[in-house]
Formats: structure tokens, sequence, C-alpha cells
């Protein structure tokens, strides 16, 4: 299909001001009169406050007002499962959590006066670890667990214990599987905690108006989510806050959800001045959310040729202290657990557990890195056992258009055996040699985009010809507005120049679920592929009255509306609407909206479900790795990154969707982790958490797939923001077992790790 | 970070004065790519802060002419990465500048602020104590010389007193049969998790070693010189069990530590490992 | 910005080729002079440590973390923020838009000054040598693919060798 404007790498349209450094960032936001947040933050694990005085911090010159929970509107606010006030009342549950906060002139005046905020605590018995937390008996840390509002079809906490959600996959009968099995592989995976390191720190401006209405400018992937979680926390109609998106430095899921807003509110509240606040970077690694940390058991079955005929896993998922989107991933991982393949006998339980330490959050792949881990690194050992070929078993098993899904569905648009052929003819994996400490490894990638999720679009054709796009979308550098652009231009008529997106304010634009789970391109390109052929329609309506033919002999083409066959007959577009304004009344206004309408909740007992998520993203990895046998370094020589998208509605950023996902998931493989040390992060800066430089980088490969486009995306488009990311640590694992024929288990792959394994017994 | 007085004295005796008189709650400032980062996290808030940035006997490089170098502390590692002479007369030291950290840091980091700083894992330490350098310390009390292991007493900590300054480093640059800095880190940009420099005359003319010297950094808190590794590589042709050896020695010296980029188990068996490597990098007349 | 404590000293300096002088406490940061004193914030603060390197601003033409600097020591010297735009700097905001070197921003200012830097003494980097110069410079976003593609298809504008076919 040709299309004119989708399909086309088109660079950004804010890539001039970011360039320039003109972009306003929320660290760049500022008001008049603004005043600088501070948080007094839990020295304790686990504990219940006994009293806070913050009479030393009142009398602090330059301070003007000061917040704790004691006061605070105790709203518990969360993602599925609410368990989270915005200030500790009665009990804190993590080192760093917010106890209260300080209002001042300035950062420094405001940090030196959280530091005479006086907390009184008495210590109750702290869990660091899921093992302890889900000993009989073990305190428990939300006590009050089962009078929490949750989401009823997919999250199911389990009262009276530190279990936050207990998801369920039972598909078949797991023990006639495995007794069906000729081989077995069982083993047992972890994976650690790492941070989204976005490099722009969290910040927020919050400002109450004469009549009590909050408005907040934030730093935000989601300033609807932040919106109704705000709403719930201080207990106010969603109508009364107002948040708008500044340019994001950066999400990955880190900003997905509420983390200071609460706090700047309530201190511009009692302050009367607006409060600004910007998270320091060791308040990021200490106090805002990591990857939630996994421990994976997995058995999985095959029959003697190949085919996958059981999987039992069992995932016990580190929560942290609250659930800041745990019961997603949970969700999510227990479904995808078993991998991307026909397997029909399923048995697989993902456990949540809270522990007292700072909440595991969402964060790009959202509990399939970690899946992936165990599942791809199994499939390998499955193969080895078999004497097969780790391309070939993948390929005989992987998912394609119809196959029955871990939940019971009948999958569409499904590209992996396309990814994975891709991937590997472009590492030359028939081509490999046998070389010591060296080895090629493979992963099979597929990430659901959340359900039950909506996208809503306005579409105004103004005076002048130019198009404004109205959505509550953010575009957090992954490239959402340019495709969304892209996506009207071709449904209009229009010039992508024509076209240009506006700032997501949640007075003005209408409701979106967030730039997150690889969601956008579809919702939100879905709604605006409505609200232009909505608006299509209009003018035409508008323009076959005014030139007196019938809207079918009208064509849009150009920046001008012409009868087809006489393009003489012809009117600007700009012309029209003017004239159009006064005949009707008004602007040409398009709208668009879309539920995940057919999505079936799972059934809580089976996990079963006709159609449990909108879409699956596709993809397949190879790597190729060197080992150093002397000192454990591993080292990736290349990369390849193959990813079924549907359509690619801007290749250039999809690339750099693909590109950058990867680089987060080597620095995920091989380098990144908070460390903990009784329930403290010791490593709260960039020097002792490693990111990868340009220097750790390998060449790197991007394949786009087309060809399995989907019926319900808009020109056949999907998500592909977090795939990249899903793989790579698995191909990196499999490649060291096929260069070492040692398995690694637990992330990161550490040079000390790698050389334990070559010393140990294999 | 909380405020402080600042003075720009331009020449040393003036620094010397007013550490002199506010000894006890003055530091000196040089590159500040340590200091500045900690004054930020309030780690550190002296009551004022004494840059030597404007003390022009501190940027120079002097050439001896019975060999060696003198440096001025306020010598960039940009600058000595970069110097054609030192890159041709002491290659080794302009390696170990040219790997510290990236070169937004090397631009303003300074040789005698990184020694003072003393932070585990840095690179010209191991460099200097293989070269047996000397560091001069100047205070109004006079000047006094130091071998420079002498200068490391502890995790970040030096032989420093409140009022001295560490003004120049005085490397001696023989003719060398062998110069190496090996690093192994996990990033470029990052501290060695072990660094080892090894610097050796020749004893009769080619395979053989004399007046052997190793300084390490990275492995434990304070950068040391291996001794006993030394003396297991001097004299005689260093063959695969002899290197063996010396590895095996090596790591019985060092007194490991374990942080977020490594144990201290893992840095012991690195010590081994790397030791082994340098020794015949330098042997094959390879600097790094 | 910091409170006056009346420590604060008289600073000369250039920025962006304008002469500038303030009256300035010890304590600010060559960042926080340039973004609170003189409203220049394309120079942004992401870690205060001196490694992600969104902060950095070119000193008398060589990049640094102006995190990691006073202000007051920058006294007579020649500041250039992203906001002084040159020749070199405007072909590299060119190249970064069309690859696609941009995906959040925040690190770009930083990253077109090293690679302005980069350039003006090594007019032809090999990849490495790129690489090794935006070391000091972390970008989350893009894996440092197209940053690189961008920075090399500007050297050989520069050189006038033409687009390379640069391997990825």
């Amino acid at each position: 299909m040709n299309f004119a404007a989708v399909g086309r790498g088109i660079p950004r349209r804010t890539g001039a001001i970011q360039a320039a450094g003109r972009a306003q960032y929320g660290v760049d936001f500022t008001l008049p009169r603004m005043l600088w947040g501070a948080i007094v933050r839990s020295e304790q694990s686990h504990a219940r406050i006994v009293k806070v005085d913050v009479s030393r911090a009142l009398a602090h010159p330059g301070v003007k007002a000061v917040v704790t929970g004691q006061e605070a509107p105790d709203g518990l606010y969360g993602a599925r499962l609410r368990d989270e006030p915005i200030f500790a009342k009665d009990r804190v549950r993590y080192v760093g959590e917010p106890v209260a906060a300080v209002a001042a002139v300035d950062a420094d005046t405001a940090a030196e006066a959280a530091r005479l905020v006086k907390v009184e605590y008495e210590p109750l018995p702290h869990l660091f670890t899921t093992e302890e937390a889900l000993r009989e008996g073990a305190v428990l840390i939300h006590p009050d667990l089962g009078t929490y509002f949750h989401r009823r079809y997919d999250c199911h906490p389990v009262a009276g214990t530190n279990i936050a959600s207990h998801i369920k996959i039972r598909k078949g009968d797991v023990n006639e599987g495995f007794a069906r099995a000729d081989v077995v592989y069982a083993d047992a995976y972890h994976t650690q905690a790492v941070h989204c390191a976005y490099i722009e720190p969290h910040a927020a401006v919050a400002d109450w108006d004469a009549t009590g209405k909050l408005t907040v400018w934030s730093s935000t992937q989601c300033p609807f989510l932040v919106r109704s979680q705000l709403a719930i926390a201080m207990r106010m109609p969603v109508s009364r806050i107002r948040v708008l998106a500044t340019a994001v430095g950066g999400g990955f899921g880190g900003k997905a959800l509420m983390k200071i807003e609460g706090v700047c509110a309530l201190l511009a509240q009692a302050a009367g001045r607006p409060v600004k606040m910007v998270l320091t970077r060791a308040e990021e690694f200490t106090a805002t959310s990591v990857r939630h940390p996994f421990t994976i058991d997995i058995k999985t079955g095959a029959r003697r040729d190949g085919t996958l005929v059981a999987c039992e896993a069992r995932l016990v998922i580190d929560n942290g202290a609250y659930s800041q989107a745990g019961d997603g991933v949970c969700w999510e991982a227990t479904i995808g657990a078993s991998g991307p393949y026909v397997v029909p006998h399923q048995k697989v339980d993902g456990l949540l557990v809270y522990t007292n330490r700072l909440p595991s959050g969402p964060f790009r792949g959202f509990g399939w890195p970690q899946a992936t881990w165990a599942f791809e690194q199994n499939m390998d050992g499955i193969a080895h056992q078999l004497g097969m070929d780790p391309l070939e078993i993948r390929l005989q098993n992987a998912v394609e258009e119809g196959s029955i899904s871990s939940t019971g569905e009948a999958l569409h648009s499904v590209g992996l055996k396309a990814c994975l052929q891709a991937a590997a003819d472009s590492i030359g994996w028939d081509k490999r040699v046998k070389t010591p400490y060296r080895g090629y490894g493979l992963a099979a990638i597929t990430k659901l985009s959340v359900p039950f999720t909506a996208s809503s679009s306005f579409l105004k054709i103004n005076e002048d010809g130019r198009v404004h796009l109205l959505t509550g979308a953010v575009d957090i550098g992954q490239g959402s507005d340019m495709a969304l652009i892209q996506i009207a231009a071709e449904e209009l008529g229009f010039s992508p120049d024509a076209i240009d997106v506006m700032q997501a304010d949640t007075d003005s634009t209408p409701f979106d679920d967030g730039a997150r789970s690889s969601r956008l391109t579809f919702h939100m390109g879905n709604a605006v592929r409505k609200a232009a052929a909505d608006a299509r329609q209009e003018l035409l309506r508008r323009a076959a009255d005014i030139m007196e033919v019938a809207a079918e002999d009208l064509v849009v083409q150009d920046g001008r509306v012409s009868v087809v066959g006489s393009p003489g007959r012809s009117m600007g577009i700009g012309e029209l609407v003017v004239q159009s304004h006064w005949l009707c009344g008004g602007p040409i206004l398009g709208r668009g909206s879309i539920a995940d309408d057919d999505v079936v909740p799972m059934d809580p007992e089976t996990g079963q479900s006709p159609h449990v998520a909108p879409y699956f993203e596709y993809g397949a990895q190879a790597v190729e790795v060197a080992i150093d046998p002397e000192s454990g370094r591993v080292r990736v020589v290349r990369v390849v990154s193959a990813h079924d998208c549907g359509r690619a509605i801007n290749p250039l950023a999809v690339e750099g969707q693909i590109e950058g996902g990867l680089a987060m998931g080597l620095g995920y493989a091989l380098m990144e982790e908070v460390h903990f040390e009784e329930g403290r992060v010791t490593n709260p800066s960039f020097m002792d958490y490693l990111l990868p430089t340009s220097l750790d980088m390998p060449p790197v490969t991007s394949i786009i797939v087309e060809g399995f486009p989907h019926k319900d995306g808009p020109f056949g488009a999907k998500g592909v923001g977090e795939a990249s990311t899903i793989g790579i640590a698995a191909a990196i694992g499999n490649a060291i077992f096929d260069a070492t024929g040692r398995r690694i288990k637990d992330l990161p792959i550490t040079w000390e790790r790698m050389l334990e394994a070559l010393e140990g017994d294999g | 970070m909380r405020p402080f007085e600042f003075a720009e004295p331009t020449t040393l005796s003036e620094a010397a004065a007013l550490l002199a008189e506010r000894a006890g709650e003055a530091r000196l400032l040089a590159g500040g790519q340590s200091l500045l980062p900690m004054m930020s996290a309030k780690l550190v808030s002296p009551g004022l802060l004494v840059s030597l940035g404007r003390i022009p006997e501190l940027r120079q490089i002097t050439w001896e002419n019975g060999g060696g170098v003198r440096i001025g502390a306020m010598v960039t590692q940009r600058t000595l990465e970069r110097s054609p002479e030192l890159r041709q007369r002491c290659p080794v030291l302009a390696y170990a500048a040219s790997r510290i950290a990236s070169p937004h840091v090397r631009n303003l980091g300074t040789l005698g602020g990184n020694l003072a700083h003393n932070l585990a894992g840095s690179d010209p330490p191991a460099v200097l104590i293989a070269l047996d350098a000397r560091v001069v310390i100047t205070s109004q009390r006079g000047e006094r010389v130091l071998p420079i292991e002498q200068l490391f007493t502890g995790f970040m900590e030096t032989a420093l007193e409140p009022d001295e300054i560490l003004s120049e480093i005085q490397v001696p640059t023989p003719a060398l049969a062998a110069q190496v800095y090996v690093k192994h880190c996990v990033r470029d940009v990052d501290p060695a998790l072990v660094g080892i420099a090894i610097v050796a005359m020749d004893a009769d003319g080619g395979s053989a070693w004399s007046k052997v010297r190793i300084g390490v950094s990275g492995v434990g808190h304070i950068p040391m010189r291996l001794r006993r590794s030394e003396t297991a590589l001097s004299g005689g042709t260093l063959d695969e069990r002899r290197i063996k050896e010396a590895a095996r020695i090596a790591m019985e010296e060092v007194d490991p530590m374990t942080d977020a980029h490594g144990s201290a188990e893992y840095r012991r068996k690195m010590t081994g490992v790397m030791l082994g490597r340098a020794v015949k990098r330098a042997i094959a007349r390879e600097a790094r | 910005m910091p409170r006056a404590t009346g420590l604060a000293q008289a600073v000369q300096l250039t920025v962006n080729g304008k002469p500038q002088q303030g009256v300035i406490e010890p304590e600010t940061l060559l960042l926080d002079y340039l973004r609170d004193h003189l409203e220049l914030t394309g120079a942004r603060r992401g870690c205060e440590s001196g490694y992600c390197g969104a902060c950095t601003v070119l000193l008398d033409g060589q990049p640094v973390h102006s995190c990691s600097v006073l202000a007051v020591t920058s006294r007579g010297s020649e500041v250039q923020t992203i906001e002084g735009t040159d020749a070199t700097v405007r072909l590299l905001q060119e190249a970064f838009v069309a690859r696609g070197a941009i995906q959040c921003g925040y690190c770009t200012p930083g990253i077109i000054l090293t690679a302005k830097a980069l350039l003006a003494e090594n007019p032809r980097p090999s990849d490495v040598e790129v690489r090794v110069a935006i070391s000091g410079n972390i970008c989350r976003c893009t894996g440092y693919v197209k940053i690189v593609e961008a920075i090399q298809a500007v050297a050989a504008q520069m050189t006038g060798s033409g687009t390379r076919a640069v391997t990825r």
C-alpha cells in the first residue's frame, strides 16, 4: 500500500527546539512567587510513627509551610490496588517514605528545614526478602490489605498475608503434560532491582487558585493518571484538578504514576503559593521506584521432536512497600511466563509480595524482561538436551496467527517467526563457527499492551487550514507526536506539516491513559484516526454545501478541496474553513475515542480469556558474545534486533525505540543494579549505579518486520516501545551458554558472576 | 552546597598563608571534579575554599636536564594525556592520565587534586608509585618531599596536614626496559577495579628485569606497592612459571575491598590475572 | 539560587561572545549561574556528580561538566552554551534532528557542544574517537546509535567528504 504520510521517517517536530536547548522540562518550569519543597523521609524500614515534631522547621527562617501525614488527607491511591498515601500517617513501610514536607524560599532552605523535623518511631519487625515475607507468621506490612480498593478481575490480594496479588494460569493438565514429555528442563532464576534512570529528575510545580482548584505542571508520562491519583489521595473531584505535562526528559515508566505531585499540592495549599519540587539524583535512587526483582522457578517439558508440551512456573515478585503497578507486572509476567510458544499444558502462579523497601514500580518491559530471562534460557536448556538447534526449536514452537496463547486466546498479528528468522539471518546464524569463548544466542520476545485503557482525541481545523490535535498523549521522546501527526495527515489528506499536537492538559485535551505499555500508537493513533475521519467528513459536508456538489465528488489534496475530475473547481482549506465558520457558526472539530471494549477479563482461577489484551508486539534478538575466561568479562560483539510492530508509522522513530530499548536491556543484563543493605540503597549515584555509556554499546542492527498488520491498529500498527529491552539479557545468557556451556541464572551478568560460572562445575 | 568564603591567591606562599591562618576550616580547590560534587552533596562544607587555579607556577611542566620531570600540581589530566614530550619520554604516565573518567573530567581535573583526593581506583597513583615519584608538599612551615607511597594513608586520606599544599610531583624518567599500566574496570569511565603499573630497568641487556617497581590501585582502599611481587620478578628470565608465581604472590600481598563495582574476592583474583597480563605486555614493549 | 551571605564576589566572564558581569556567591555553580542569573536554561542538572553530562558547556573551548565548576573560578573565561549557536552547532543541530538522534532531548545540548569541540580539533574522528569524546554524556533514550551517526555525518559534511555510509 502506498501512503502519503504513514511510513515516512519524518523527524520530530520539536527536534529543533530540543537541540537549541529551549524545550521546557519540568525542571525549567517556574511561576512567580514560587516556593521550593523538600520531603522529610523515613529513616526506618518499618515502624509506627509515634510523634512528628515540626516546631523547629516551622521556626526556621524562610520556611513558609510544613505538612505532615497527621493533617494530610489520607486517601490511598495506586494503580489496580490502592494502598499508598501521599504521606505516611500511622506507620512507615520503607526507608525514604515521605513523612512530612517543607516549603521554603529556596531549595537549600527547604532541605535544611526538612532536617529539622524530628520524628519519633517505634520500630516494627521488618521484612527485606520475599522469602521472609511469605513465611507463616511474618509481620503484615499491610494489615488492612483486605479493605483496600482493587480492580476485581486482574488483581487478587490475599488478605491476612503479604501477598498483594496472586495471578494464576491453569491450562490443560500440567501433570499429564509432563507425563508425556520426553525431556524436562527445570531451573531457578533471579533478577535484580534496577532504576529507570531518566536523566531529568522528577519535577513538578503545584498551584491553587482562589476557587480551590489545583493545577499541577509535571514531568509526567500520564497526566490523566496523575490527576486521578491526586483526586483519590486528596479526596477531591477530578475536574477540580488540572494536570499539564511539561516536556519530559525521559520516563521509561518511572514517570507514569504520581510521585511528588501530591506533596507539592499539599505544600502549595498550606503555603498559599505555588510550590516546586525537583528530586535530587540520590532521592531518585532511594525513594522513587525500581524494576520488580523476580525469583522464577520454571519447568519446561518437551517431546523428543522438540514440541513443547508443558510449563510450570512460580514467579515470586518483590513489590517493595507499595504496589505502584506491581499488580500489573504480576499479571503480565504470569501471562508471559511460558514464553511466546504454543504450550498446551500450563500451571503458572505469580505472587506479588510486599517487602519493607522502596516500592517497585513500572519500568519499560513491565515484568517481561524478567519472565523472558527465565523462559528463554529454559528453551535453550531444552534444545541442548535434545541436541536441537536453538533457532529450530523456537521456529517449531513459536506462536503464529491463530495460535492459542497461554490464556487460551487465538492470537492475531503475530510476526514472531519472521522476526526470529530475520534476526538469525542477519547475524549469520547458519554460518556460525565454533570458537572458544565466543557464542551466539537468541531470544524470542513478546509483550502485551495493558487492557482496558482508553484514548480520545479532538481534531480542530483552524481558519488558516492548519490542524490542532488535542490529545492527552505525551511525547516523552518516543516519537508519539509525529506518529499521531502522520496518522491524522494520512486520514485527512493533509500534509503532516499542517498539523500540530497540543500540550497535554487534562482541562482541555480529552482523556488518555498515558504514554506507557507501548499503547499510544495503537490507542491514540486509532482515536486520532477516528477524529480525523470525523473532521474530514464534516469538512467535505461543508465544502459540498458551499461548492454545491455532492460530498462524494470531492477530494482533499495539497491543501485544497477539489471536485474530482475538475481541478479548476476547488477551494483552499483555509478559505473553506473561514467561510464555513460564518455559515455554520464554528470551527471544524473532529472527535474520536477508543476503549478496549472487546477485551475479556481473565478467569481468576484459570487465567483464560478469549481476548486478554488489545494486541501483542513481537520481536527477536540475536547476539554474539566474546568472553574473557581469565576475567569473566562478557563483551557483546554485536546485536541484531528484529521487531514486528504491525506497521511502522515512522520508521526513524521505531529504530530509535529499538536502539534505545536495547541499550537499556544491555545495562540490565550486564551492569545495572540497585544495591540494598538492610532496606537501604547503598549506591544512590551515577558513580556507583552503572549506566551504559557510548563506549559500552556494541554495533547494532535494527530490523523492522512488516507484513503482520493488526486488523484493529491504525493502518495496521501496534506498539514497539518495550520489546527491545525485553530480550537482550536472555539472548546474552543463551550466547554465554553457547560459548562456555555454563548457564548464568542471576542478573546482572557481572564479570565476577561469569568467572564464578566458569570456575564452577557448570 | 553551604556558603563559604572564597580566595584565589596568585602565589603559592599566599595560598600557604591562608591555609596557615584558617587551617581546619579551609580546603583547597584544584580542578574541582572530585571536591565540588562532594560539596554539592554536603559531605564536605569548608568555611573557606582556597583555589589554586591562578597560581601559574603550579601549572608548569619542567623537564630536568639530568632526566626526570617536575609536574605542577595544577597540571590537568588533559595536558598530561596530550603532552608530546610526556607521551614520548614517559608514555605510561600519559596513558594513565588518559584513562581517568571522561574527557569532560580530564579537561579540568588535575594531577595534584587527584592525588590529594585519593579516590580508590584512581589511575595515576599506581603509575607514580611504579615510577618512584615524589611529591613536594609546601606550607608556611616550609617544604618537605615525600615518596609518593607515603602520601596515601587511608581511605580518601593523605599525609597532607590541614595547612599543607601538594605543590609538585617529581617523576624520574630513566631509560626503562619496561613500563606498562593495565586497567581492569567495568566501564571505561569507571575507577579501576584493579590498576597495575609495572616499571623496570634492564638487567643483562634484554629479557631480564632489575629494579622492578609495581604500583596497584583500585584493589584496596589505598594505592600500594607490591614489594614481594617485585622481588619475584627481578633478575633472570621471566618465564611462564615465574610470572604465575609473581601473580600468586601479588594476590596475597593486596588487601582488597568490596564495593558496588566488585567484590574483594574478585579484586583479589583479578590482581593475579592483571599482573600476569601487565608483565607479558611489558615484555612485549606495550605500554598498556 | 543561593542566599546572599555577604561573601559574594564580582565576576566578569564572556558567555556566548557577550561580556557578562555579576556579583556572585562563591557557592554558585557555573551551571546555576548560567541558568538562574543569565536565564540560559539549555544546560541542565541530571546527577550533581559529574557523570551524566546534561550540564555540559564549553569552557574556553573545552567541554566540562558545569555542575562541577564554580562560577567564580570561571572569571576571565569564555563560556559557550547551546544558546550560543555557531555554524558547527547549527550543522550538528540539523543533523541530530534529521537523523533521529534526539528522543527526549535532555542530553542533546550537552552532546552537541561536546561534539562541536571534538570536531574543532579532530575533523574526521573515528567511531571510537567520537564515543570517547561523548563518554561523559549519558543518553538513556537512544543507545547512542543515531547520535554517533549524526556526528559522523557532520564531520563528513564539514570536511567535504560527502555523506559516509556508517556501520551500525
